[in-house]
């Protein structure tokens, strides 16, 4: 005997109509929840790019206030040089006098100085004088064996 | 002063000394140095003693570019109203410099230099108190003329950075400019009489 007992042909079809009526809400339930979950796939790799862009920018904005814009006067000469607060001033010096093809004299020679005049120690790195995002030094020359 | 080099070399040359000095000239203008007056050969700066109050106008130079730069220019000290020249006995003005000293700290140079253990030298030169005074110093016309210093010929600095009308102006501000930093004031008082106190005055 069937599980479905005595039951007559035309019940047994309503059910069964039933049944695949039920089937195709599911189906319809089943799309809905995977277009869902495709719009949310969609968003999270959206997130991730939008991540992957701002840590970039940060690191970007992070190495970048590492850089001292500096401008170098050489002998009335400027010159811009952009620096990282670990070099060290005779870096930065030995640079300027390359760019101004100053070169006829040792680098020793000049000696740094802000715009005050007050001289810097070369030895020591950029970072150390906290000049900020940008500065004007100058480097003079010493004067020679006068008298 | 004779022009030997083509005279627009010279002039091309000394426009680009005063052009890369204007381009700086608030910077220098803080220093105190006024640039009065730019017009081939000779520039005319004052300088002002900016760390005193009132600034006083301490001196004034010419820096003449005749010949520049086969010769290096010339520096005369003038004063700063008639652009007169002035002899070795009118300059008010010293730049002095102390033999170099590594490792010494500023303070205790400053107490040797006062009790006169270190010898300073001047860096105003003059033949005569009736002669005029000149910087003496390589990168300038006076200093290479001297017969004291054939030795030290100017083509052995010249393109070095030398003679170049910042380098000088900076070494008269440094040496003599600079270091001022307070008024020496003599009062010499002469009593006249007594005064009463006019409300202790009595009937």
């Amino acid at each position: 005997m069937s599980e479905s007992g005595n039951k007559s042909a035309e019940q047994l079809e309503r059910e069964a109509e039933f049944l695949k009526k039920e089937i195709e809400g599911v189906d319809e339930v089943i799309r809905s929840e995977e277009k869902i979950k495709h719009d949310l796939e969609k968003r999270e790799h959206e997130l991730e790019e939008e991540a992957r862009r701002e840590r970039e920018k940060h690191d970007r904005d992070h190495n970048h206030g590492h850089l001292v814009r500096i401008t170098i006067v050489v002998n009335g000469q400027p010159v811009v040089i952009e620096a990282e607060e670990k070099e060290k001033l005779t870096e930065v010096r030995q640079k300027a006098l390359q760019e101004t093809q100053n070169l006829a004299q040792p680098a020793e020679n000049w000696e740094i100085k802000d715009e005050a005049g007050t001289v810097l120690d070369p030895e020591k790195r950029v970072g150390e004088y906290h000049f900020g995002k940008e500065v004007t030094l100058f480097l003079s020359l010493k004067a020679g064996i006068a008298g | 002063m004779t022009q030997v080099v083509e005279p627009e070399v010279s002039r091309a040359k000394f426009d680009r000394e005063v052009a890369a000095y204007r381009n700086l000239e608030a910077t220098y203008r803080k220093r105190g140095w006024l640039l009065l007056d730019a017009e081939f050969p000779e520039v005319f700066v004052v300088f002002a003693a900016t760390k005193l109050r009132p600034a006083p106008i301490v001196a004034a130079v010419v820096v003449d570019f005749t010949d520049y730069d086969l010769q290096p220019p010339s520096v005369r000290f003038v004063d700063p109203f008639t652009r007169e020249k002035l002899l070795a006995s009118t300059v008010q003005f010293q730049m002095l410099r102390r033999p170099p000293m590594p490792g010494i700290p500023p303070e205790a140079m400053a107490e040797l230099m006062q009790q006169g253990g270190l010898k300073l030298s001047s860096m105003i030169q003059a033949n005569r108190p009736d002669d005029y005074p000149f910087v003496c110093l390589p990168g300038v016309r006076e200093y290479h003329d001297n017969p004291a210093h054939t030795g030290d010929s100017w083509l052995l600095h010249r393109g070095s950075g030398e003679g170049s009308l910042v380098f000088i102006l900076e070494k008269i501000w440094m040496y003599g400019v600079d270091p001022l930093s307070t008024y020496n004031l003599q009062i010499q008082a002469q009593v006249t009489g007594v005064i009463a106190h006019l409300q202790g005055i009595p009937e």
